[in-house]
């Protein structure tokens, strides 16, 4: 699991409050600025309309940001997808980028902020190898759900073929990067 | 774990308190700058130009100090980006330089960057070299063991909770059960 669920829920929590709250003022204000009836009788409707737009755009920001956080969630989850699929750790930026549609330096920029804010975990971006490298660890017994690749760590394993030193995901098929063989990772225990 | 949760989740809080704090009197402020000079009934003499600049003054000084939290929070979120790459360690040092290369700094920001975690504590469990361009590693939780190669018999540091490459010969392991040489 490389995505924070907890840490995902809370802050859409947050932010789904904080836009509900502003929502219904935001409503208001939008509405009066535009309605000409509201200043029937006003010195300066001008100004009153100033200050209402001021205050609708305010009351607008919290829900724009609400939406701009579900969209940012749901690519982490597309990129914790694409993680626990990999089979040997390493994931080439080109090749992620690729998957993702979208440009290299959008795609670090995005996983960076992520890996900032602990929406990714398990995994860091190596400027050097211009790739992601996942975590070797195995996570507390309790995070582990059957079937999820929180059971299934990194092994070292030997090509039965050239006898190359292989890190490849427990219980999953790869293939070796030297000799092209396929081979079949035992299970972690 | 290097990264000390409960300092940063205070200090987080406490900045967003500041925000807040600087936020709300601003968007007043501006409400009021509105008001001062669209407003046609209002009677404009040298007290209410004075007014008009202090308000305006004060809400510059509030937006300055919205901005200048900003930064230390996206500083700070920094710290786990470090703290990431220090939880992957193998054998417990890891150098500035590594970690440079790894994040795409500058080797002189990443130790001004340390030095300062380190310094307020939001980083714990880290010794930093002095002159030598090392982190040394010191958990307290006697995470790294050091085992025996499998292929090679070379001795070699890794985590408990994790695995890690030999340096001679390439090979990953992981740790089992009355390894630890």
């Amino acid at each position: 699991m490389y995505k924070n669920v907890k840490k995902m829920a809370v802050s859409i929590c947050i932010w789904a409050f904080v836009q509900v709250f502003f929502l219904v003022p935001g409503i208001t204000c939008w509405w009066i600025t535009f309605d000409s009836s509201a200043y029937d009788g006003l010195n300066d409707p001008m100004m009153y309309r100033i200050a209402y737009l001021f205050v609708a755009i305010i009351s607008t920001v919290p829900f724009v940001f609400f939406w701009i956080k579900v969209v940012q969630l749901l690519v982490i989850n597309r990129f914790n997808t694409l993680f626990e699929a990999d089979a040997d750790g390493f994931i080439p930026v080109a090749e992620l980028a690729k998957e993702m549609g979208m440009s290299e330096a959008k795609l670090i920029k995005k996983t960076n902020n992520a890996i900032r804010k602990g929406y990714l975990i398990n995994c860091n971006y190596s400027a050097s190898q211009r790739a992601f490298l996942l975590s070797d660890k195995t996570g507390k017994p309790e995070t582990q759900f059957p079937g999820m690749p929180a059971n299934q760590p990194f092994i070292g394993v030997s090509c039965p073929s050239c006898a190359a030193s292989l890190k490849i995901r427990a219980t999953t098929q790869g293939t070796c990067p030297f000799c092209g063989r396929l081979i079949q990772a035992p299970p972690a225990n | 774990m290097y990264l000390n949760n409960s300092k940063i989740a205070t200090a987080k809080i406490v900045n967003a308190f500041i925000i807040a704090a600087c936020a709300i009197p601003a968007a007043f402020n501006v409400i009021v700058i509105i008001f001062m000079l669209f407003s046609t009934t209002l009677d404009r003499n040298i007290v209410t130009s004075i007014m008009t600049a202090t308000f305006i003054f004060w809400t510059f000084a509030e937006v300055g100090v919205i901005v200048w939290r900003a930064i230390v929070l996206r500083r700070l979120s920094r710290c786990r980006l470090y703290n990431s790459l220090l939880e992957e360690d193998h054998d417990g040092i890891i150098t500035y330089d590594s970690v440079a290369s790894m994040t795409g700094y500058k080797e002189a920001a990443v130790i001004k960057d340390l030095m300062w975690f380190a310094k307020h504590k939001y980083l714990i469990n880290v010794t930093l070299g002095r002159t030598a361009v090392r982190v040394d590693l010191l958990s307290d939780a006697n995470e790294f063991i050091t085992v025996a190669c499998p292929s090679c018999g070379a001795h070699v540091n890794i985590r408990k909770n994790g695995g890690g490459k030999c340096e001679h010969c390439g090979t990953f392991m992981r740790v089992k059960e009355g390894q630890n040489v």
